[in-house]
């Protein structure tokens, strides 16, 4: 389910279900982003008005993570085999799924 | 692999060829960024000289302005603007500006005197331009945030990412039959664009944006980066490989170049030899997607 809600209603861990664009289409944030103070700020200097988001928590907002975390492994499918591969699709599975992402801890290569 | 091609591949000497037909800045613009070269050139006069261009001028204002340098106030005049700035990220501003206007698509803006505008007609495109700029401003942002954790320069970082893909808007523009056929291959033979385009015209997008940004007479540092990203295995400069990876992130965000293209995959030795640090790459990612659209509302707005 998604909503379209004004800025000023905006909350941080809200999930962005369409892309955030400019009056000439250009994105300021792609399609599932999770909203944070300092980017609900970000939006209303750039004088957005309304966003779409999924509902706040719940099933909504694990389904948009979910639909996240299914784009980018079968982006990154054909090159399963590739370790360098597999450790930036993690990264990315780890950032954009949150706690239903896989599981896989980032850590510095030092550690 | 159908290698079954409808049009003949192009010979790389002819591509080369070709990009000499890349229309020159004009003389206004050089004019300008030969005092900028000139390093004991009062900054004054070069705000005056870039007040020619109202729209430039306002650009070049709204970047300063932007989270990019990070000044804790406005910035109010263009002069105060090269000032604060400085000769060197001027020039580098200058010519982003000027570079990405010559391929506006879609943004509909009207720039006279000194900036030179190559458009084209969005319905007639098959590679939305302005979803290649999206892209390689966030690979320019990943690249901004990240290059000083491997020490190297963050301007130089920026601008490699912003322009690695001009290359591929180059060949779009010159070919344009011969790059829908390639992208069509590229998707029904599972083989990334570089490999499909090194195909077709007998060299990749990189090569190309080389090739274009010293036709203007961009820094070697930049061109050399482009260069590098080429190289098939991994080159032992760490910018080359960590523009590669931001390249690859930037698509995993949801911003790719040209939509459902296979991933120009990265291995082993790219990710080692650009230095990078996993757990700051994952820290980085929010920052970068910040910056992002801070600048792409400053780029496209």
């Amino acid at each position: 389910m998604k909503k379209e809600i004004d800025i000023d209603d905006a909350m941080p861990e809200m999930l962005l279900v369409e892309g955030v664009r400019t009056k000439v289409g250009a994105v300021l944030l792609p399609e599932g982003t999770e909203l944070s103070e300092k980017i609900i700020g970000l939006l209303k200097s750039k004088g957005v008005a309304n966003i779409t988001v999924s509902t706040m928590h719940g099933p909504s907002a694990s389904s948009c993570k979910t639909a996240e975390v299914e784009r980018v492994n079968k982006l990154f499918t054909p090159h399963k085999e590739e370790p360098a591969m597999a450790d930036l699709r993690d990264i990315l599975i780890d950032y954009l799924g949150g706690d239903i992402g896989n599981g896989h801890e980032v850590k510095s290569k030092t550690a | 692999m159908d290698m079954k091609l409808n049009l003949k591949p192009l010979d790389r000497e002819f591509v080369v060829e070709t990009m000499k037909e890349l229309p020159p800045f004009s003389s206004a613009i050089n004019d300008l960024l030969k005092i900028l070269d000139e390093n004991n050139t009062d900054m004054s006069t070069i705000a005056v000289k870039l007040l020619v261009d109202p729209v430039l001028a306002g650009r070049v204002l709204h970047m300063a302005n932007s989270s990019f340098y990070g000044f804790s106030r406005q910035i109010g005049t263009v002069r105060e603007a090269c000032v604060i700035l400085g000769n060197h990220t001027v020039r580098n501003l200058i010519y982003t500006l000027v570079v990405m206007g010559q391929f506006e698509s879609t943004m509909d803006k009207t720039s006279e005197g000194l900036s030179l505008n190559v458009r084209t007609d969005p319905d007639k495109l098959t590679v939305d331009y302005q979803q290649v700029w999206q892209h390689s401003l966030m690979v320019g942002c990943l690249g901004m945030r990240l290059a000083e954790s491997i020490e190297c320069d963050q301007e130089t970082a920026f601008t490699a990412g912003l322009f690695h893909e001009l290359g591929t808007i180059i060949l779009h523009h010159f070919f344009p039959k011969q790059f829908d056929e390639c992208i069509t291959w590229s998707k029904n033979n599972s083989v990334c664009l570089i490999e499909a385009e090194r195909e077709f015209f007998g060299m990749d997008h990189f090569q190309i944006s080389a090739l274009g940004l010293d036709t203007w007479n961009f820094p070697n540092t930049i061109i050399d980066v482009l260069k590098h990203m080429s190289y098939q295995v991994s080159c032992d400069s760490p910018l080359p490989n960590l523009i590669r990876i931001c390249d690859v992130m930037a698509c995993g965000l949801g911003l790719e170049p040209i939509k459902s293209m296979p991933l120009s995959a990265i291995n082993d030795g790219i990710l080692h030899n650009s230095k990078l640090d996993p757990k700051i790459l994952r820290d980085q990612l929010t920052p970068s997607r910040m910056l992002f659209s801070d600048l792409s509302a400053q780029l496209f707005a």
